[in-house]
């Protein structure tokens, strides 16, 4: 009864994945594509360091091979379906010219700017055969452009250097890290087509029960992204990630005009482990009748006082206001906010509270995370990076583009074309976890004490957005998709109200958590960035926040159709 | 006729999409039983007895066009294919007008596109049009209290109507099968783009075939209703570009174009054109650059097909007055010379093909549904009418058959001339005028759309086969680079001879929409040329892969 014990005790029951060291001796699963860019890699590098008036110092070639199928319906027809479609190929080709210590990705400062990550980089649409000799003709052309550029962008940033001040942040470019290789069997993506459209479109009909929807769907999206990295390092990945989502959607409208959208989604790694009809009908009834009560709601009036943020929306609300400000790169740009910059080794949250990511896990419980990968884009193996511990920031989501005091990589390095430190798995812990309907109390106590007649549950949330650059409000805005009134007077039932906005600015609201639930649960989504569109995790428990801050949404002005659906008018003139 | 809507630039190396097939053939052919056309026409005759908010009118006018299309693009690079693709999507396009055919809500902005389903369901398909037209009504309501408010500000004399009125049209095609030997296509944009393999000299290279199917409906509150499918067009296209040895960006492509698998060329022909187009990008690298240039110029074949398209075609769009500030005012023109007198022009949809050869601009009715007419446009040198559309424009009231998204547009522009003469001698009057000027050669354009663009109040295309012809001797010489600057209105009273000579130039431009020209060779008194820049970017610094490793074999 060990194992038993040990599980009551466990927070969370992570999987790890075993994942094989830095060389694996698997040189036959080598694909044409990942031989192919090797040996252009090798031959441009060679040939091209004795071109140049600056030095070459490094190279890479980056390739993603993408292949998607996708199903629409809605309203019981099919809106989109798949067809005869090949997978297509994508190459990033890096080029450093100058040293570890200062290169062409170095940051121009003052009028214009430019430089960075993405300077000395040129991408280009790759043959989807496995032609050697075609796909080294591309691969020929995108790197002397991007040799090119680099060396013109080298010159700039030398220039730049002498006519500015002093840098505040004077870490090396680029970090020296071991080669790694690593090789994985390439996926491909499957789906019994015939019977997912049968599917989709079945399911999709079941709105057609509620007059009061506007727009609806259901889709079905499975992806697989083969990835491919070689360097002039000796890097050689090759790996493969897949994953499939089913989504629900529904929009309605308010008598006064407010738009009212909620959704719901799955995410699954695997053909079989997509949900059956009954878990989705049942998503699509709860939607229904969700929007049902959110067009009857009241409409929220602008509010500053205790919340709790619900497992999934906390997750989000973790990922927008912390998460993208401990990305490593946004420490040493000067034109961004830099929060937390000069913030390691102080607390930003209350003690309970402990932050990692930690990509190097597959599932939370029993669901998949979409943030695990191995390697990361840059070919550095994945680590969990404990961030907060109790309350204290510790550390940054690194690629190898160092800062101050972190000079080396963390695993962190993402993205779709280049790549900047991003998150993987964020995962949020605490140790001062309560049950649900303890914390519902403590919201009540909350409310009370600040004098206010009602406390907020946040019940989930969609993909929010936030600003990290300087010059622009430091503050971040999730769309809450269901927020309900808890009052303090407990005669009074639980209200649902629309038209949340959360505003405010993010270091107030990490310290102001009060508790949290013991209820972890995860996000899945895709995350957009500077370096592209990455699938990312987000797992939290629920938290009390002693503050936040809400304001009404804009609203728009139109009103909800004149006439009543087709389906549903008893007045039909035309003929049928 | 053709999908107005569709098109892009036919040149495409790396992508694509396009089209095809017979799956979505549904089994209804009749009327009664499809099931599109009764959902657009059941949710067009509920709007019309009762989209209405209180206080307001009920709109004046709406019309439903959907959109079906079904493509399928192969390309390929060195022998590879790059990328293959099919996708079918549907789109629904609404129309919904208050006010009157005098004043309504149209012209600004709006008009959206909304998505409709793939599959033929009539509940799906009267929701998403409910929607649709809900929205747009609303935004006519509000687009109109906006225009009538700045008319009020505005002094204007006689402003022409909103929109002129038509006779209904009604023409149902029958629902038909397409199909194409799509691995053919496929094989051949590979085996075409591997010919490239041999020329060291080309830096980037490509071939690809695409083909485009729709069926079209288009129902109105003025009793409109159609259901139009002769609308599939393909083509092949091969492109190669690369730089000489001081930089200049060079290259060329073909495309041919046409409605059926029949009409297009067999294989041994496009591979040979393409070793024709390799063997000409290699002679453009070794050519001697272009020099400033003023004296004439003859444009033969192609290059008179390109130079009526940019210089002509577009300039012969009607315009209403609040338009005619921008660019060439041709209603001012009507009755007026603007080209030689033995010029005539005339524009004509309906025909579909011209000695055997497709015309692209082709179609049975245009964009507002009306159905295409021949058009004469220029007569002994003077325009006697303009490309029009329902939008009625002061000097010209009502359409002519040639809206294009609700614009006036050219289709088949015939170019005729009275006064041929056979090209030998042409080319004798080219160098007699330039020796009359003093010159030592005299220019001969053979093909036009080259890198760069000249300036003037008419663009014409920078030259990519261009031609010195030498007074002494009338040997060619191909020259590389240059654009041709100062082009006007007054270019085309230059033409001072045309050849006899026939060209169809076909071409995918502006909002897709293709096009052709039938004309002859013309010989224009006087152009100017300007030379090509000093400065390019360096040629690649390292050498193609395929080539270094079979030189060193």
């Amino acid at each position: 009864m060990k194992i038993k014990l040990t599980w009551t005790v466990a927070v969370f029951v992570f999987s790890i994945f075993t994942s094989a060291g830095h060389s694996q001796e698997s040189k036959k699963q080598e694909s044409v594509l990942l031989t192919t860019m090797e040996q252009e890699l090798n031959r441009s590098f060679e040939k091209l360091k004795e071109k140049g008036t600056d030095p070459l110092y490094f190279m890479s070639y980056y390739a993603i091979e993408s292949d998607e199928i996708n199903i629409a319906a809605n309203y019981g027809a099919i809106t989109y379906r798949p067809m005869r479609s090949r997978p297509q190929r994508y190459l990033t080709a890096q080029v450093r010219i100058g040293s570890h210590k200062l290169d062409n990705t170095h940051q121009i400062r003052g009028a214009g700017g430019g430089g960075g990550a993405f300077s000395g980089g040129g991408s280009t649409a790759l043959p989807i055969e496995d032609d050697p000799d075609a796909i080294r003709t591309s691969i020929w052309l995108v790197t002397d452009r991007a040799f090119k550029e680099a060396q013109e962008q080298f010159t700039h940033v030398k220039t730049n250097r002498e006519v500015m001040v002093e840098e505040e942040d004077t870490s090396d470019d680029f970090s020296q890290e071991k080669p790694s290789v690593y090789i994985t069997e390439l996926d491909k993506v499957t789906l019994d087509k015939e019977l997912w459209v049968d599917k989709i479109r079945k399911l999709s009909t079941l709105f057609k029960k509620y007059p009061y929807i506007l727009h609806s769907g259901v889709s079905l999206s499975g992806g697989v992204q083969n990835r491919f990295l070689v360097s002039s390092e000796g890097t050689k990945i090759q790996s493969s990630s897949k994953q499939y989502r089913l989504f629900v959607t529904a929009q309605a409208k308010a008598d006064d005009g407010m738009g009212l959208e909620l959704y719901d989604s799955f995410e699954v790694k695997d053909e079989a482990s997509l949900p059956n009809d009954s878990q989705i009908e049942a998503a699509i009834v709860k939607i229904a009748e969700n929007l049902k009560k959110l067009s009857g709601a009241t409409i929220v009036e602008p509010y500053a006082g205790p919340a709790i943020l619900v497992n999934r929306s906390a997750a989000v609300f973790f990922h927008e206001i912390f998460g993208h400000r401990i990305e490593g790169h946004r420490q040493k740009n000067e034109e961004e906010g830099q929060t937390f910059t000069k913030k390691i080794g102080k607390k930003i949250m209350p003690d309970f509270m402990s932050i990692a990511d930690d990509p190097t896990v597959t599932k939370f419980g029993d669901s998949p995370l979409f943030g695990f990968f191995q390697y990361d884009d840059e070919g550095v193996p994945a680590q969990n990076v404990q961030v907060v511990e109790n309350g204290v920031l510790k550390n940054f989501l690194m690629s190898r583009s160092p800062v101050k005091d972190f000079p080396k990589s963390n695993g962190h390095g993402r993205g779709q074309f280049g790549a900047v430190g991003r998150q993987g798995n964020l995962i949020v812990t605490s140790t001062n976890r309560v049950p649900m309907p303890e914390l519902r109390k403590m919201l009540i106590e909350e409310a009370k004490s600040q004098g206010k007649n009602f406390g907020l549950i946040f019940n989930d949330i969609s993909g929010g957005f936030t600003l990290t650059q300087r010059g622009m409000p430091q503050s971040f805005s999730v769309l809450p998709l269901i927020v309900t009134r808890v009052y303090v007077d407990e005669s009074k039932p639980d209200e649902i109200v629309r038209g949340v906005n959360i505003v405010g600015t993010p270091i107030a609201s990490l310290e102001q958590i009060i508790a949290t639930g013991n209820d972890e649960a995860q996000f899945n989504g895709y995350c957009g960035a500077e370096s592209g569109w990455i699938p990312v995790s987000a797992v939290s428990p629920s938290v009390l926040v002693k503050n936040i801050e809400i304001e009404r949404r804009q609203k728009e002005q139109d009103r909800p159709p004149i006439l009543p659906p087709p389906l549903y008018d008893t007045k039909n003139e035309e003929k049928k | 006729m053709k999908n107005r809507k569709w098109g892009q630039t036919p040149f495409i190396l790396c992508l694509g999409f396009v089209i095809f097939l017979g799956s979505f053939l549904y089994a209804q052919n009749t009327e009664e039983k499809d099931t599109m056309l009764n959902a657009l026409q059941d949710e067009l005759a509920r709007s019309s007895a009762r989209l209405k908010l209180e206080k307001f009118d009920l709109p004046y006018y709406i019309a439903y066009r959907v959109d079906d299309f079904t493509t399928y693009t192969a390309s390929a690079s060195f022998g590879a294919l790059t990328g293959e693709g099919e996708a079918r999507s549907r789109s629904l396009d609404t129309d919904v007008r208050v006010g009157s055919y005098v004043l309504d809500s149209s012209g600004y902005g709006g008009g959206y596109g909304s998505g409709i389903p793939l599959d033929d369901d009539y509940d799906a398909f009267r929701y998403a049009i409910w929607l649709a037209t809900d929205r747009d009504y609303k935004a006519a309501l509000d687009t109109l209290a906006r225009k009538k408010a700045y008319l009020e500000t505005q002094k204007m004399e006689e402003r022409p109507d909103d929109f002129s009125k038509e006779d209904a049209v009604v023409l149902l095609q029958p629902l038909k099968k397409f199909t194409f030997a799509k691995d053919r296509w496929k094989e051949l944009a590979k085996k075409t783009s591997a010919i490239f393999k041999q020329y060291p000299d080309i830096n980037q290279s490509g071939a690809a075939f695409s083909a485009a199917y729709s069926n079209r409906y288009l129902v109105n509150s003025e009793n409109f209703k159609e259901r139009i499918t002769d609308n599939a067009f393909m083509y092949f296209t091969a492109e190669a570009q690369t730089q000489s040895e001081d930089g200049m960006p060079l290259g060329d492509v073909f495309t041919y174009f046409a409605y059926t698998e029949e009409q297009m060329p067999k294989d041994d022909e496009i591979l040979s054109a393409t070793t024709r187009l390799a063997d000409k990008v290699v002679a453009l690298c070794k050519a001697p650059k272009a020099e400033d240039y003023r004296g004439p110029v003859l444009f033969e074949g192609n290059a008179a097909g390109e130079f009526f398209a940019s210089a002509l075609a577009y300039n012969l769009i009607s315009k209403r007055p609040e338009e005619a500030e921008y660019g060439i005012n041709m209603n001012a023109k009507l009755g007026k010379v603007i080209m030689p007198k033995f010029i005539n022009c005339y524009d004509d949809p309906t025909q579909f093909e011209f000695n055997g050869k497709p015309l692209m601009g082709s179609y049975t009715v245009d964009d507002d549904g009306v159905k295409g007419q021949r058009v004469d446009l220029i007569q002994e040198g003077k325009p006697i009418t303009l490309y029009m559309s329902r939008v009625p424009t002061k000097e010209i009231k009502k359409t002519n058959g040639h809206s294009q998204r609700g614009r006036g547009g050219p289709a088949n522009l015939f170019v005729e001339s009275s006064d041929k003469m056979p090209m030998a001698e042409l080319k004798k009057k080219l160098l007699e005028e330039a020796d009359a000027e003093g010159l030592e050669y005299a220019l001969l354009a053979k093909k036009l759309g080259g890198y760069g663009s000249g300036s003037g109040q008419i663009n014409i295309p920078a030259p990519i086969e261009l031609y010195r012809v030498y007074v002494k001797d009338g040997k060619e010489e191909l020259i590389r680079g240059g654009s041709f600057e100062g082009g006007s209105l007054r270019t085309l009273r230059d033409i001072i001879a045309t050849g006899d000579d026939t060209t169809v130039y076909n071409s995918f431009r502006g909002r897709g929409a293709g096009i052709s020209i039938i004309c002859p060779s013309i010989l224009i008194k006087e152009l100017d040329l300007k030379k090509p820049p000093q400065k390019f970017e360096k040629p690649p610094l390292t050498k193609n892969p395929y080539f270094e490793v079979k030189e060193i074999k």
